[in-house]
């Protein structure tokens, strides 16, 4: 038996022994973050999981990963995905800051946050967007002043999702105002739990309120938490936005696959369709735009697959993830688009017992899935970015 | 004038002057002394300043009657109301006569293989040598330059003045030994176009129109009539029962030549007139998803004909002032071709791919499919009519541009 | 061919000038969050001082005695102002129903009440997806009837009902009152709140019979509904489209206004085109009901309003960024109409089809 296989042997044994019952089939998936408390199955999950490290499979050992190669990590995932079992621990920190701090983190930064991370011990939220500065983010305007062993940060950011529940938030600052806009920009580490911070949640079009303002007045990062050099934190931030952009549309990490924020149901395109779909003179059309929704689909699926494969290391994604992320969040807007159209006015439920919890579900799902196409930057953005880093077309 | 006045006049003077046995030419130069030739233009230039309604009445009582009027088919149209707008007395004596009855035919001489949505960018020179404009450049998509006589030309006067300003806009005789024109075959297997040569070439001075350098806003004009003729489609026809008289087969004769490079043109636009045929015979009809697509397709033209209506109205309300409603109606025929040919592929199926005279509406089908790519780039691209309803119609801002400062600094192919 | 005259101009004035003053975004939300969901002293002024109910009923049942067209010019203000009122349910679809089905008698009974605004009437149909679906859940048994609607808009503020219910000759046309005994009225939550939505019981609910609905009459006042909502859309998408717009010029990122992209610009020069064939059907389906011509014109127009709106819905939110997805960002209020409209009356797949079919009978 090969060492591969007999890892998988190993792994599907620990998998079926040490996956709790309440940490299968969809549910509740940990976020790490000390203001919540979690079912006794996500936190007895996600405990078991830190202590092989496979929270963070193929983050190093030493930083409380488990050190497993890619396609050991792949195997993992494939026995969790077998089981039914849940992602044990989704954040900010496993997902985007992590990666990027082990390619841009001084030794006493990974020692600090990696590990607690990892453990989930705390969940990170992203100071990036500004009321001034969404697609245009470099030009964001946040002031943070060097007073010798710390920075005075002051300014605004806003749609930093689950900021209410974060205990860290990593932040793209200005911290010089007379250089052009992608000099003066610095990647600094601050705690949440701070007079300076004030959080206020944003109400959105779905009745929801996954994302957050976040107010920094007088706010407080130690100089030991700025990640890279000064006024270089464009490039780590960006890097940080290629690890977003390729959790977003999906690459690699079945068991994990993010759906858009607020969406809170997974109906099955075809189920709806043999469901709601009685008139013989529309049904044929109605099936042609699942057909055609669900081809599109499955290339999706398997161009994800090919680029996971081609690359050789499946931790670094590249200007692709543009590609991923313009397309796997169009297509997820699709689909709700289709399941509303599909249940026609059932489509168009809030809440009351005239309704399903599906149809209900669904009117929501569908508001929520305009967000995808805007957030980790709007379509528009990804084309540019596709246009120029993968197709070379002139500026 | 009312509506009964102008229909009593007409009819008069057509019982006293017209003659199916008058040579087509004599009987034009007759249409244009008595002032029928072209009666919506202006008093000074062989008109009488009809509107709309009042046209509508001539239009009626010339079909009634089987009458010929005057040459419309090609290009022509293009240059005669250019002319019409721009030129000067001399010039509107010389060139609006011949074209009206047909002796003279004209080609369109703007785009050139390095300029083509950037129209602007030409760069054909034109140089003032001893009185004379000497031409040198090459021109393409030339629409029946091989059988014309004249051409509207835009070429660069001055090559340090920004690209607007350094062209002027001319008009050239094409019969003369500096002039070579070249058939330009299509995807579709029509040749419809031309590549013009212009080498050492000569045009008089007074065959400017305008002054030096206005000749990008006079082709501006040029081009909005243009877009005007693609979403209005092409409208002289020979009359459809056969007439007594000699002057029919001279006319017949002038059509068929000024229209075959035109000929492909309806396929261009799509067919949709004859989708619900198709439909039938084949019995795609019954195909839930077809119907679905053929009544998408019969909304877009039934609305883009209500729309052109009320863009109409719009025009006749206010002034004869060129609106960019032109690029609203053109970009709507781009659509309504491409569903069209969506629809038509569907109907036929396996079928689309059989072009010979046995197969659907004898070849027509085929020919759609392969001819529609063409109308959303001929006459001005679809993107660059967006543009332009972007910029013109909804005041959006402009895009920074990289073509200012003097024409021979700027980058070019 | 669509030109409106003079009056017709003075008319939307009128309307747009009144809707402007008592129909702000912050009046629709205040609204919205209410049970009733309509102002009924701005309903009532309105009623009295621009007469809006009767826009469409005759004068000899006390209407003003205009048509579909100056019928379509309130509907179109409504829609960009997101007027919240029984106007739809009572003048338009309660009303055409009464003058299409109802004797004369009874038109005489009940028309003025409702032109004038002094009753609120609403129509009961069960369904709202099709016409060849209606009469298939409500039964009468004489004067009794039995069954289940389950979208009714406005029967929760309605004084009155209007039942079209399957009897023994095809379906007839009864007035009840919404107190009656054997009426029950759920309120049922819908994604658009601005337009409030209930359920329709009726169990044994003995009522007047007004009139028998022919299937042509059926079709007619289908059509006509159709006519008045797409209206209604066409406003509301027009008025998406011009606050998008000016947000394209305003919003500067990249050191220059977001509106000088050309990814920009096409979509709204696209969406320019879209709204400018949608508006041209639309108006010319109301000369056509005035003509009695082209009566596919009405699903022409529905059909395509639906697609227009929900069009210039998406590209208000995508275009806004992250702002269009806000509650506080007004674009939701006329996104969420833009949906529920799009399936009320019949989805544009249905409209499509019924489209083809007239199309299909005409040749």
């Amino acid at each position: 038996m090969s060492e591969l296989a007999e890892f998988r042997e190993e792994t599907r044994a620990w998998l079926a022994e040490n996956c709790p019952d309440g940490a299968r089939g969809p549910g509740e998936i940990h976020t790490g973050s000390t203001k919540v408390n979690f079912a006794a199955d996500t936190q007895r999950w996600m405990e078991a999981m830190a202590e092989r490290g496979w929270t963070v499979p193929n983050w190093p050992k030493e930083y409380g990963g488990g050190g497993l190669s890619t396609e050991e990590t792949r195997v993992l995932y494939e026995e969790m995905l077998a089981l039914g079992a849940r992602a044990p621990l989704v954040n900010m920190g496993t997902r985007m800051f992590g990666p990027t701090l082990l390619e841009y983190g001084t030794e006493d930064q990974k020692q600090r946050h990696l590990t607690v991370i990892a453990q989930g011990g705390a969940a990170w939220c992203q100071g990036y967007s500004e009321p001034g500065a969404g697609s245009d983010l470099a030009s964001l305007r946040c002031r943070a002043e060097d007073k010798g062993d710390y920075f005075l940060i002051n300014g605004q950011k806003i749609w930093t999702s689950g900021a209410q529940y974060a205990d860290w938030m990593f932040c793209l600052v200005r911290t010089d105002f007379e250089v052009s806009k992608h000099n003066g920009i610095s990647f600094v580490l601050l705690p949440m739990d701070q007079e300076g911070v004030t959080v206020k949640p944003i109400e959105l079009i779905s009745g929801s309120s996954p994302f957050c303002e976040t107010f920094l007045d007088n706010a407080i990062a130690e100089k030991r938490d700025l990640v890279g050099q000064l006024n270089e934190g464009w490039t780590v931030g960006k890097r940080l936005l290629q690890h977003e952009r390729s959790g977003q549309g999906g690459l690699g990490t079945g068991a994990q696959r993010s759906r858009p924020v607020g969406v809170s149901i997974d109906l099955e395109v075809n189920e709806v369709l043999n469901d709601y779909v009685k008139d013989p003179a529309i049904a044929p059309e109605l099936r042609d735009n699942v057909i055609d929704w669900k081809m599109r689909s499955a290339a999706f699926r398997l161009t994800q697959k090919r680029a996971g494969e081609e690359s050789r290391d499946g931790k670094t994604p590249g200007e692709a993830t543009s590609v991923f992320k313009f397309y796997g969040s169009t297509l997820a807007q699709d689909r709700q688009d289709l399941i509303v159209d599909l249940m026609g006015h059932h489509g168009v439920a809030w809440e009351g017992d005239g309704f399903s919890s599906d149809e209900i579900g669904a009117a929501r799902s569908w508001l929520a899935s305009r967000s995808v196409t805007i957030y980790g930057g709007t379509n528009e953005v990804q084309a540019n970015i596709i246009a120029k880093r993968v197709l070379g077309l002139p500026d | 004038m009312s509506p009964e006045d102008v229909r009593k006049e007409l009819s008069e003077w057509l019982d006293a002057n017209w003659d199916p046995n008058r040579p087509l030419i004599e009987w034009r130069n007759i249409l244009v002394d008595g002032g029928w030739a072209a009666a919506s233009w202006p008093e000074d230039s062989y008109g009488r300043g009809f509107d709309v309604r009042q046209m509508a009445v001539v239009n009626d009582v010339f079909s009634e009657k089987g009458i010929v009027g005057a040459a419309q088919a090609g290009p022509r149209r293009l240059a005669a109301e250019t002319i019409l707008a721009h030129g000067n007395t001399d010039q509107k004596k010389r060139f609006l006569r011949p074209i009206l009855t047909g002796e003279h035919a004209w080609t369109q001489l703007f785009s050139e293989p390095g300029s083509g949505s950037d129209l602007a960018g030409a760069s054909t020179k034109a140089e003032l040598i001893d009185g004379k404009w000497i031409v040198n450049g090459q021109k393409v998509w030339n629409t029946s330059a091989h059988h014309a006589d004249w051409g509207i030309l835009v070429a660069r006067t001055d090559w340090d003045l920004p690209k607007h300003q350094g062209l002027s806009y001319f008009l050239i005789n094409l019969k003369q030994s500096g002039v070579e024109v070249r058939p330009l075959k299509q995807m579709n297997g029509h040749a419809s176009f031309n590549e013009v040569f212009m080498t050492d070439a000569e045009v008089a001075a007074e065959d400017m129109l305008g002054t030096e350098g206005e000749g990008w806003a006079i082709a501006t004009t040029t081009l909005s009539i243009e877009r005007q003729g693609f979403a209005r489609g092409r409208n002289q026809r020979s009359p459809r029962e056969a007439k007594e008289g000699s002057i029919y087969v001279e006319f017949a004769e002038e059509l068929a030549i000024a229209n075959e490079p035109y000929s492909w043109y309806p396929q261009r636009e799509g067919r949709p007139d004859l989708v619900m045929k198709r439909a039938m015979d084949t019995g795609a009809i019954n195909d839930p998803v077809v119907r679905q697509e053929m009544a998408k397709l019969m909304s877009m033209s039934r609305a883009a004909q209500l729309a052109a209506k009320s863009a109409a109205a719009i025009r006749k309300a206010g002034s004869n002032e060129v609106v960019p409603a032109g690029s609203i109606g053109k970009l709507g025929a781009s659509v309504i071709a491409r569903q069209s040919a969506h629809v038509h592929t569907m109907i036929s199926g396996a079928d689309a791919m059989l072009s010979g005279s046995d197969s659907a509406e004898a070849g027509v089908i085929a020919e759609t499919l392969v001819s529609v790519p063409a109308i959303s780039i001929a006459g001005g691209t679809d993107e660059i009519q967006k543009n332009i309803i972007s910029e013109r119609v909804l005041g959006m801002p402009k895009e920074q541009r990289m073509d200012t400062g003097p024409f021979r600094d700027i980058k070019r192919n | 061919m669509t030109e409106y005259t003079q009056d017709q101009e003075t008319f939307r004035d009128v309307v747009a000038r009144f809707l402007q003053a008592k129909s702000t975004p912050a009046d629709v939300r205040r609204l919205m969050d209410t049970d009733e969901g309509f102002d009924r002293a701005v309903w009532q002024q309105l009623c009295r001082e621009v007469g809006l109910a009767g826009t469409h009923i005759p004068e000899e049942y006390g209407g003003f005695g205009f048509g579909p067209v100056e019928l379509g010019i309130a509907a179109e203000e409504m829609g960009r102002y997101l007027y919240c009122s029984p106007f739809l349910s009572s003048s338009v679809m309660a009303g055409y129903a009464i003058l299409n089905g109802a004797s004369e008698a009874n038109r005489q009974k009940l028309l003025p009440e409702i032109a004038s605004g002094s009753t609120i009437a609403t129509l009961v149909l069960d369904s709202v997806n099709a016409p060849e679906q209606v009469g298939r859940q409500l039964r009468a048994t004489g004067n009794e009837l039995d069954g289940a609607a389950p979208i009714v808009t406005d029967a929760h503020v309605a004084d009155l009902l209007i039942v079209v219910a399957e009897g023994k000759e095809g379906l007839d046309l009864f007035s009840i009152a919404s107190d009656a005994d054997g009426v029950a009225i759920h309120a049922q939550d819908a994604l658009d709140t601005t337009r409030k939505l209930s359920r329709v019981v009726l169990s044994g609910a003995v009522a007047d019979k007004i009139g028998h609905l022919s299937e042509a009459g059926l079709e007619k006042t289908w059509n006509q509904i159709s006519v008045a909502l797409a209206h209604e859309m066409i406003g509301g998408a027009q008025q998406l489209f011009d606050s998008t717009l000016e947000y394209t010029k305003v919003r500067v990122q990249f050191g220059r206004p977001i509106g000088s992209f050309q990814a920009l610009k096409h979509r709204c020069a696209d969406l320019l085109l879209a709204l400018e064939w949608a508006k041209a059907v639309t108006h010319h389906a109301a000369f056509c009901l005035c003509a009695g011509e082209e009566p596919e014109t009405a699903s022409m127009a529905k059909a395509m309003a639906s697609d227009v709106y929900m069009e210039a819905a998406r590209a208000a939110v995508q275009l806004r960024g992250g702002i269009g997805f806000t509650w506080e960002e007004d674009t939701h209020l006329w996104y969420k109409r833009a949906k529920a409209s799009e399936v009320f009356m019949g989805s544009p797949h249905m409209h499509r089809e019924r489209l083809l079919s007239q199309i299909e009978e005409a040749s």
